[in-house]
């Protein structure tokens, strides 16, 4: 419904942009918790918060192709081994790479 | 030949006139005509010459019209048992020949026993053997107990 | 003596004139004289000297002393007579007299006075027998209720348990055959058996997924029977909706080799205020319908969008249904015991009470042998692009943001600041419950997964303390449960992040719009 954004709105994604580094490095993190741990359910459960969120804001902001790979990420967590896992959190972290 | 006087008493519409023509000239009609004041009918039982005083209904009722049972020897209380408010009245009926001619001998006829509504309740049952009446469930389309009815009477007049 | 005699010619004179009749016993009820006139009545044997009781049957057990008015009783010749009988000096005097003038007119008005209460009282016995009978069938009737709603909550109850393992035998089961897809390609030795068990998981996938449509077709059926589902309408593209469902059909068409004809016209704008979940679940369902009933030949999908009303309608090429048939069809639970197809009978039945929530009617007509056509048409109101900034029951209303991720905060924030809307944000459902406190808002946005306080929690202190403020739930999870647990909580709408700007200002005009009802 918005077609002309604000300079207001266009700093806020700019500042999101910005931010995606951040995000990697948080998904980085989790990977690295998820091979120590091997998976165990608490480090499971962090990382499905971290993608929760990147998923909501993910979205808002237009990245729609990151927000659905996070829930299907998210969906599939826990029920597959600890490759699996860190394989899937690597790719989210390719794609937003990409936006960088 | 001892004559017995007996009078048929009852609401209206309950059978008398049915019982009393089933019992003397074995006919039925199932087409109401009411009764004004009384006929009287003849028939033997045994030694006895029965006398059957078929009272109207409304006059059964009616303390003033109670002259027509001085004389009688018993009485036949007519009830339907379809009809639970005919069974109620026979004790205001009995009060009203008790007061008129004293305690003589009943029976109690609950008529149209063929019927299938039938109402009669457990009270009713247990008053009219507290009184230590003989029950009959008769029907006078059918016959059935209408002369075992007359005739527990008769017995109970004659003894 | 002498005297005596004259006495009684001048009254034998006086009887006669009067048409009265007479007779008169001493005190051993023996006559002593008789009127000859007696004789008219049928008493005819009177003789002085006999025992009355002998000729006169009304006389049986009564003595001279008796005094006493027979009104009326029916004589030997059939004629009514009235009696009296008069005792004086140890004799008894009995006068008879014709009472057939008024017995005749008292039999009519007797007959008819006993004729009505009879009437009366049956009327009154079946009056009761009604009233006995229409308690009964009310009792019957709040047992039978009772047992309904104990079955649909424990339908509703089981189904709910059923479905979350069963999402995961399909979660899982995907993931497994994605491992098999990655082995066999990188070892090529056991590609055969890893085919052979993909196939084997597609046939548990598709169980899976089969008993999950039932799982929720009876939730469904629940929540209609209890009223818990309601109608969402938003903003829907009807064009894409259309494309959606055809997508989805496509395959079970092509692999039934039938036709599947797609006829759409959307004048004006495609774009409606409807629940596209649930229309999407209607032409879903209708289609699904028509492709499983039809083995050769063609489905077609028409749709027409015109004065703000959209008519669809699906007829098929199939098996088509009988008279007798087509009257049960809309009962929950029933199917067609003659065609072998598999299902839970509940289908339609929901497809047309959402129909109905929606403000349609679904009408189905069928030929056997030829096939089936059902349709519909519910109102389709026009979306009204009114720029934001200038939509005034937006602007100047304020609004309570509480979400802990600044990014959507701060996004949500700025896009409604811009339309005029005073926002307050707040981390978390705690500092949200305090800010209500200290200020009235128009509107509470609210996510649920928050450090603190989460917003569910927010909603239920609001519901102790009795704040009416609308609440909207931005939820990231589109999990119907959860949506499910918001709603029983009360908030006033649920929405599934990425949030549409858009949708929150809808939801802002439906609140004006409820408040100034």
């Amino acid at each position: 419904m918005t077609d002309i954004e604000s300079p207001q709105i266009q700093a806020l994604k700019q500042r999101y942009r910005e931010s995606l580094a951040e995000k990697i490095e948080l998904i980085e993190q989790q990977i690295n918790l998820i091979v120590a741990a091997e998976a165990d359910a608490g480090s499971l459960e962090e990382a499905h918060q971290v993608l929760h969120k990147l998923a909501g804001s993910s979205g808002m902001y237009g990245y729609n192709d990151i927000n659905l790979l996070c829930r299907k990420v998210m969906s599939g967590l826990g029920g597959s081994s600890v490759d699996d896992s860190v394989n899937a959190l690597n790719q989210i972290a390719e794609l937003l790479e990409q936006y960088r | 030949m001892k004559k017995k006087k007996i009078c048929m008493v009852g609401d209206f519409s309950v059978g008398k006139t049915s019982l009393t023509q089933t019992f003397v000239n074995n006919v039925f009609s199932d087409k109401y005509l009411t009764t004004i004041g009384v006929k009287i009918d003849t028939a033997i039982i045994g030694d006895t010459k029965l006398i059957v005083w078929d009272v109207a209904g409304r006059d059964s009722l009616s303390p003033i019209n109670s002259s027509y049972l001085v004389g009688a020897a018993g009485i036949v209380l007519v009830g339907d048992g379809t009809r639970e408010n005919t069974i109620d009245d026979l004790s205001i009926i009995w009060d009203t020949v008790k007061n008129r001619i004293g305690e003589v001998p009943v029976v109690v006829a609950l008529n149209k026993a063929d019927l299938y509504d039938w109402s009669v309740s457990d009270q009713s049952y247990t008053f009219f053997s507290e009184q230590g009446w003989d029950v009959f469930s008769t029907s006078a389309k059918d016959g059935r107990n209408v002369e075992e009815m007359f005739q527990a009477l008769v017995e109970k007049i004659t003894n | 003596m002498e005297e005596r005699r004259l006495q009684q010619q001048i009254n034998e004179q006086l009887f006669k004139k009067l048409q009265l009749a007479y007779f008169c016993v001493d005190k051993s009820m023996r006559v002593t004289c008789f009127s000859k006139n007696l004789r008219n009545y049928g008493y005819d044997s009177v003789l002085v000297g006999a025992e009355i009781e002998e000729h006169v049957d009304f006389m049986i057990g009564l003595d001279a002393q008796t005094e006493l008015d027979l009104p009326m009783v029916e004589s030997p010749s059939g004629t009514p007579v009235a009696v009296s009988l008069l005792p004086s000096s140890g004799e008894l005097t009995v006068l008879i007299s014709d009472a057939s003038g008024h017995a005749e007119q008292r039999q009519l008005l007797q007959q008819k006075a006993n004729e009505n209460e009879l009437l009366l009282e049956q009327q009154h016995k079946l009056m009761g027998q009604l009233s006995l009978a229409s308690k009964e069938l009310e009792s019957k009737n709040q047992q039978l209720e009772e047992a309904s709603r104990l079955q649909t909550s424990f339908i509703s109850g089981v189904s709910h348990e059923f479905r979350t393992p069963l999402t995961s035998i399909i979660g899982y089961t995907n993931l497994v055959k994605e491992d098999l897809l990655l082995v066999s390609e990188s070892e090529p030795e056991v590609k055969a058996s890893a085919q052979q068990n993909s196939e084997h998981l597609r046939a548990v996938q598709r169980s899976s997924k089969h008993l999950l449509s039932l799982v929720e077709n009876l939730l469904d059926h629940g929540k209609l029977d209890s009223n818990e589902i309601f109608i969402r309408p938003k903003s829907t593209d009807l064009a894409e909706l259309f494309d959606d469902v055809a997508l989805l059909l496509k395959p079970l068409s092509d692999s039934k080799n039938i036709e599947f004809k797609l006829d759409i016209e959307l004048t004006n704008s495609f774009m409606a205020v409807m629940d596209d979940s649930r229309l999407r679940q209607c032409l879903i369902n209708l289609v699904g319908n028509a492709i499983k009933f039809t083995d050769q030949g063609s489905v077609t999908l028409t749709a027409r969008l015109a004065d703000e009303s959209l008519t669809i309608s699906v007829a098929d090429t199939g098996l088509g249904i009988s008279p007798e048939n087509l009257k049960k069809i809309r009962l929950p639970f029933w199917q067609a015991a003659d065609t072998g197809k598999a299902g839970t009978g509940l289908g339609l039945t929901i497809t047309e009470r959402i129909i109905e929530l929606m403000g349609g009617d679904l009408d189905i007509s069928s030929e056997l042998g030829k096939g089936t056509c059902v349709s519909f048409e519910v109102p389709a109101p026009m979306l009204l692009e009114t720029p934001i900034g200038e939509c005034s029951t937006v602007s100047g209303s304020k609004v309570l943001l509480a979400e802990d991720d600044a990014d959507i905060a701060d996004l949500v924030a700025m896009m409604m600041s811009e339309a005029g809307v005073d926002v307050t944000h707040v981390e978390n459902g705690a500092l949200a419950i305090e800010a209500l406190r200290d200020q009235p808002f128009d509107l509470v946005l609210m996510d649920i997964n928050m450090p603190v306080m989460t917003g569910y929690e927010a909603l239920e202190k609001l519901q102790e303390s009795k704040n009416k403020t609308p609440v909207v739930i931005l939820s990231a999870s589109s999990i119907e449960a959860d949506r499910a647990k918001a709603e029983s909580l009360g908030c006033f709408d649920y929405l599934v992040k990425p949030v549409d700007i858009g949708d929150i200002f809808q939801i802002m005009n439906r609140v004006v719009d409820q408040e100034s009802l």
